[in-house]
């Protein structure tokens, strides 16, 4: 007897062969190489990742259930890129809470010990040494801070807040806002290329707002 | 529940797709991009195929020969369905189609006696 997971995956599959395709690929890849580049002009540092990794990685994501696709609400290509984007934005959080530290910063073993006793300061633990990354409030400031900035930004544009309005309640695809906000294929575009005018214009801004929450 | 810096989180990173989308649109394809894309789809067909391969291996589908017994086949129908009578108040768990079995061809009522002759072998 079948369940209703079993259709759901089913479905997912069959979704999954059909858009899983050269063109969706090829489109996928420029969209990641685009992303990646955008995203490290946040980060301090460069993942050694290529584009390719990426897209492998979400979509073993997708097979190992990591990551759950809604076929009827996403297409194949906006969802693995949604992954991506996700990945890279833990990314940000992860440097901030790991950050570099260059190895001549640490205080190195003397010469002569070998009592196999941790390095550094007499006393000191391992954990202590190396502490577990915990999540740093002032990275998430980080996107409140650009989006403030961008909202501030837009001003009186009611459309392009409009559409931020409706990204901020999850609601990021073009059908879905359309039908929440009862816009017309037309309204949705011009909304759409102002609100990504608006960013463009306001990048360096925007960069300097997520770089003071980093920093921070 | 969403915290206000999870929806400016998700707000950012439909913004950097946004953005991002709008970038690839200048982009051309390199040979480096063609390279990527067969390498994928090749993993990505593959992975699949492993998946349904490892689905049907947990869910053995059970091939029968279709070959009747010499025994049925010089059987008349009505012997055929005298046959399946005596069966059915054998095993009263015994369901087939066409109860009747006034529409099936000689051939087809054959078969259908060496099916439930089987089930009922396999149950006792």
């Amino acid at each position: 007897m079948e369940t209703a997971t079993d259709t759901a995956q089913q479905l997912c599959r069959t979704e999954f062969d059909k858009q899983y395709t050269k063109e969706m690929l090829r489109e996928l890849s420029k969209r990641t190489i685009a992303l990646t580049k955008r995203y490290e002009r946040h980060t301090p540092r460069r993942s050694t990742d290529t584009s390719q990794d990426r897209i492998h990685t979400a979509v073993m994501k997708f097979f190992d259930g990591s990551r759950t696709w809604d076929p009827s609400r996403v297409d194949l290509c906006g969802f693995l890129l949604g992954v991506i984007a996700s990945d890279l934005s833990s990314e940000m959080r992860r440097s901030k809470m790991a950050p570099l530290v260059p190895i001549d910063d640490r205080d190195p073993p003397r010469e002569d010990d070998y009592t196999g006793e941790p390095c550094g300061d007499s006393g000191t633990s391992l954990e202590s040494e190396y502490p577990i990354p915990r999540l740093s409030a002032s990275v998430d400031e980080a996107w409140s801070a650009a989006m403030s900035y961008l909202r501030k930004r837009a001003g009186t544009d009611a459309r392009a807040l409009a559409l931020l309005g409706a990204w901020e309640e999850g609601v990021c695809q073009k059908r879905d806002v359309m039908m929440l906000l009862k816009w017309s294929a037309a309204t949705y575009k011009d909304a759409y290329q102002r609100l990504v005018k608006l960013a463009n214009e306001a990048e360096d801004s925007l960069r300097e707002a997520i770089a003071y929450g980093l920093s921070n | 529940m969403m915290t206000k810096s999870d929806r400016d989180l998700r707000t950012f990173e439909a913004l950097q797709i946004a953005l991002a989308t709008e970038d690839a649109k200048q982009m051309s394809t390199t040979p480096e991009i063609e390279r990527q894309v067969e390498a994928l789809y090749a993993a990505g067909r593959r992975r699949m195929a492993q998946v349904r391969y490892a689905e049907n291996a947990l869910w053995p589908v059970k091939i029968v020969s279709g070959e009747i017994r010499p025994e049925i086949l010089s059987m008349g129908p009505t012997a055929v369905r005298a046959k399946l009578g005596e069966l059915r108040g054998k095993h009263p768990q015994l369901q087939h189609a066409h109860r009747e079995c006034e529409t099936l061809s000689d051939h087809d009522l054959r078969s259908m006696l060496e099916d439930a002759i089987r089930i009922t072998e396999s149950k006792e």
